[in-house]
């Protein structure tokens, strides 16, 4: 499972004016930009098969894939991945090849 | 989403006329009220590991339609392929030998696509003459940034290519194999494929909301055929759904297999 998306906001911005120039880049360069997918619910789509697209996609288990797809039924949404813009883009391609209306967006 | 499983419920009518007939046992059980009779599996697991198809001589003839019907749709371009910078439709040298007048009609017919040598920014898709998109289209293609449309259609231009092959490429493995007694694993998975794209572009045309499958079919509807259609579709993919899922290796976190 990927880690809370929360987490990332309690890194600390550099406001100190005694920070060196060179010390502001090293910082800001670091942690890349964090993005999230999101799958949003449909009237069409199987809840087994979107169920069943979890785990052969991203190896999620039965039970938090299951969990998941009831988040996106009940709550009209869900964060299903997150990482790199690539890899997100990667993961939203393949969600809209399995015929999921998946987006993206920075954390 | 849709909960519409075998386990729930058949089709609401057996749109193969002939089918096998049902199990007089199971039919006794389910058989309390006025609830329909389930019918028999048409996708089913063997014990040799292969995939068997139960499905009558019209039930192929009704997914051969539908799939001719899909086709029709894939073969469409997806949204905002028009607007991508084609080289082969950039303007020949001769062109620029024509006269100001000329170019400036060109550009400025009406209905005309936009042929720039570019991707579309957001203001020109938001431009209320631009083409309205198809939703049935717009389904199968979605937005992937609604907050940014530029980069949507970005995204379309690199991967919507690939997704419309891969659509007709599936599309082309389940007609082939659609007379056929059973299909493997890797058949199955473009059959899955193809079942929720045709379900995605008739649910978009029927407007399927959440409840539709709650309320009976009206015998008056002029979409009362389709609607059939639509839930017969849903209780087959169910079934691969469930065949499908079953070959999936267990990952931690599942729960071991129950010793027999």
């Amino acid at each position: 499972m990927w880690h809370d998306p929360g987490l990332m906001l309690s890194r600390p911005v550099a406001s100190d004016p005694s920070t060196t120039l060179e010390e502001v880049v090293r910082e800001q360069a670091v942690p890349a930009p964090r993005w999230i997918v999101i799958v949003w619910n449909d009237p069409v789509n199987l809840m087994t098969y979107v169920t069943y697209v979890f785990r052969k996609l991203f190896g999620y288990s039965q039970e938090h894939a299951h969990s998941l797809m009831l988040k996106v039924h009940h709550e009209g949404r869900a964060v299903v991945s997150g990482g790199t813009q690539e890899r997100c883009e990667h993961d939203v391609s393949r969600l809209h090849a399995h015929g999921l209306w998946a987006t993206m967006q920075p954390e | 989403m849709s909960g519409a499983h075998r386990t729930d419920h058949g089709p609401p009518e057996d749109p193969g006329g002939d089918a096998r007939p049902v199990d007089e046992h199971d039919a006794a059980e389910d058989d309390a009220g006025d609830e329909e009779p389930m019918l028999a599996d048409r996708i089913v697991r063997a014990t040799d590991g292969s995939i068997q198809l139960h499905l009558t001589l019209r039930e192929r003839q009704i997914l051969r339609a539908m799939l001719d019907d899909l086709r029709t749709v894939l073969e469409r371009d997806w949204p905002g392929r028009d607007r991508r910078f084609d080289p082969s439709e950039e303007g020949s040298p001769d062109d620029l030998q024509g006269s100001p007048d000329d170019l400036e009609e060109s550009q400025g017919a009406p209905g005309s696509a936009q042929r720039e040598g570019g991707l579309p920014g957001p203001a020109e898709l938001d431009d209320e003459t631009a083409e309205a998109v198809d939703p049935v289209l717009a389904r199968l293609y979605p937005d992937s940034r609604p907050d940014d449309p530029g980069a949507s259609a970005r995204f379309r231009d690199l991967v919507g290519d690939e997704l419309a092959e891969g659509r007709i490429a599936r599309l082309g493995i389940m007609d082939e194999t659609l007379d056929e007694p059973s299909i493997d694993d890797q058949q199955a998975e473009a059959w899955l494929g193809v079942l929720n794209d045709l379900r995605l572009v008739m649910g978009t045309r029927l407007d399927v909301r959440d409840d539709t499958e709650s309320q009976p079919i009206a015998e008056a509807d002029p979409e009362a055929a389709a609607r059939i259609v639509y839930a017969y579709a849903g209780w087959l993919e169910g079934q691969l759904v469930d065949v499908l899922a079953d070959a999936l290796p267990l990952v931690a976190g599942d729960d071991a297999p129950q010793p027999t």
